[in-house]
């Protein structure tokens, strides 16, 4: 089969990899797509809230690699997706529970049963980022429009081309259309100026995102919400298919563009002319 | 003394450590010791220079924490490298922030040219040392940097060329001179003993003529590091500091980093 291990990465935590994660994942499966979900966040598992699949959990993804029960054992089917499961993550044990050959076999596990393996890693660059890293074929970086943000993408790309793994492509979340207009956040071309990856998707701030993640629903379901569209797309060109990307931003004039192309962020475009 | 002689000499719980990786890395066609100076790594020398990359990329993997800002002597009594496999060497251990001491030079201009100072690093890499014991790095390091200071790391031949970008917590240090044809973004390191020249934007930190030659240069396509260091002086830019859009290079003039235009591509002649 061919079938395709992405893992969904960040090094700066809170920028939106799990909802990343699963929105990936439910839209792909939306797609026809047989799919898993993996949570590689152990100790912090997230995933499986997120999907309103947190009470079903009796075995982890631990417990897999441990021999203590079977794969399919721990796979949790979706409530609405037929094509979709999630492998969730140990609550009560740490990064070190298991190590990079063992996540490496459960990849190839995974690779046998199904279309698309999507990997949620923990923030950071430690043990289990490195885990979650080491089966993949492809890595998509999951990244805010702002400078800590940014700059963590920019280490992460480091490390996984120092992993021998391809350059990974770019998820841009949470942008804010209204203060990329004001100047006040970075902008797609700003990001992709320093990170000089592939984009997959710009997926915009949205309040809906909140209510989605609280009801346990992947915002892919609101037919009305522009993140959920933008979720969509990108799984679509995951896929392969051509999608153009959204239009985010208004045409910036040119003197303010060649200001914020050179710095790093808005602020500079305030700053003196030197003469 | 001879190496090995070194390496038995320092018992600790690094050293046991070491045994155990030894034996593995044995395995991949390259060894890894520990010496008094720091680590020893052996290439075997049959084995393709890709393949030992590989092992070694994959031993550095394993224990990423241990290796971490460690200098890496390089044992070529078995095998020399040429300038692009020490370049590709230098890259894999720019990842974890580690350095190449200059065990080989040292024993190289002290076997063959005890007299003379060798500007001409590069050419003698290649010259087959042989299976002659090897003089304790200790003496010969102290004499070799005792001859560095004497040289213009510049008029080596020995330039560092990469070819991507340098993305933050990458640390590439060099004892000549680096020309990057990519980016540096913030959070990386560039140190050279001599010029260092960015064909894109130069947003990190970098220091040329590490550590006292002042006659180094820094330039770039867009000079907007977080820190400009040359020789033993430190620059950043002011507060509300607006970057240029154009090509320019900081020299130190007077005791003091200044930035210039690089004009009409004779950068270095406007110098007053």
């Amino acid at each position: 089969m061919d079938s395709r291990v992405i893992t969904i990465t960040s090094g700066k935590g809170g920028v939106g990899k799990t909802t990343t994660t699963a929105n990936l994942g439910t839209a792909l499966a939306m797609q026809g797509k047989k799919v898993a979900v993996v949570d590689s966040d152990i100790g912090l598992r997230n995933l499986d809230a997120v999907l309103g699949l947190e009470n079903r959990i009796v075995y982890d993804l631990v417990d897999v690699v441990e021999g203590q029960c079977h794969l399919r054992q721990a796979l949790i089917k979706d409530k609405r997706l037929p094509e979709l499961y999630l492998l969730p993550a140990a609550q009560t044990r740490d990064k070190n529970a298991i190590n990079s050959i063992q996540m490496e076999q459960l990849c190839e596990q995974l690779r046998h049963d199904f279309d698309f393996v999507l990997i949620d890693s923990p923030a950071g660059i430690e043990q289990g980022f490195r885990n979650a890293i080491v089966g993949a074929d492809e890595i998509i970086i999951v990244a805010n429009p702002e400078m800590a943000s940014v700059r963590d993408a920019d280490r992460i790309i480091g490390l996984v081309e120092a992993a021998g793994k391809p350059e990974p492509r770019l998820i841009l979340n949470r942008l804010r259309a209204e203060m990329v207009k004001r100047g006040d956040m970075m902008d797609v071309a700003d990001v992709l100026e320093v990170l000089g990856i592939d984009l997959v998707g710009i997926v915009p701030e949205d309040e809906m995102i909140i209510v989605a993640i609280n009801k346990g629903e992947p915002i892919v379901y609101e037919k009305h919400s522009r993140a959920g569209s933008a979720y969509l797309n990108a799984a679509q060109r995951i896929i392969g298919k051509e999608v153009p990307l959204e239009e985010v931003e208004e045409v910036q004039s040119f003197m303010e563009r060649l200001r914020r192309m050179f710095g790093f962020g808005p602020a500079m475009a305030e700053k003196r002319v030197r003469s | 003394m001879g190496m090995e002689d070194t390496s038995e000499s320092n018992i600790s719980e690094a050293q046991s450590n070491l045994e155990r990786e030894e034996k593995q890395s044995v395995q991949g066609n390259i060894a890894i010791k520990g010496t008094r100076n720091g680590l020893l790594l052996t290439l075997e020398p049959e084995t393709p220079f890709s393949e030992l990359l590989i092992a070694l990329s994959h031993r550095l993997s394993e224990a990423p924490g241990f290796f971490w800002g460690a200098s890496l002597a390089l044992d070529t009594r078995r095998r020399n490298l040429r300038i692009s496999e020490r370049t590709q060497l230098e890259e894999l251990l720019a990842n974890y922030q580690m350095s190449v001491t200059p065990l080989e030079q040292t024993l190289i201009v002290k076997q063959h040219e005890p007299e003379v100072i060798s500007t001409d690093v590069s050419s003698e890499l290649s010259i087959d040392v042989g299976n002659e014991p090897i003089i304790t790095t200790e003496i010969l390091s102290e004499q070799t940097q005792e001859q560095a200071s004497r040289l213009d790391p510049r008029d080596s031949d020995d330039t560092l060329f990469l070819r991507r970008t340098i993305r933050s917590g990458q640390a590439i240090q060099h004892a000549s001179s680096i020309v990057i044809l990519g980016d540096v973004n913030p959070g990386a390191e560039i140190i050279a003993s001599g010029d260092i020249i960015v064909w894109g934007v130069l947003r990190g930190m970098v220091h040329a003529g590490y550590p006292n030659n002042e006659n180094a240069i820094v330039c770039s396509l867009l000079l907007a590091p977080v820190q400009l260091r040359i020789a033993n002086l430190l620059s950043r830019p002011p507060d509300g500091f607006q970057v240029q859009a154009r090509p320019e290079f900081a020299t130190i003039k007077n005791g003091q980093i200044v930035v210039e235009a690089w004009l009409n591509g004779h950068g270095r002649t406007t110098r007053k």
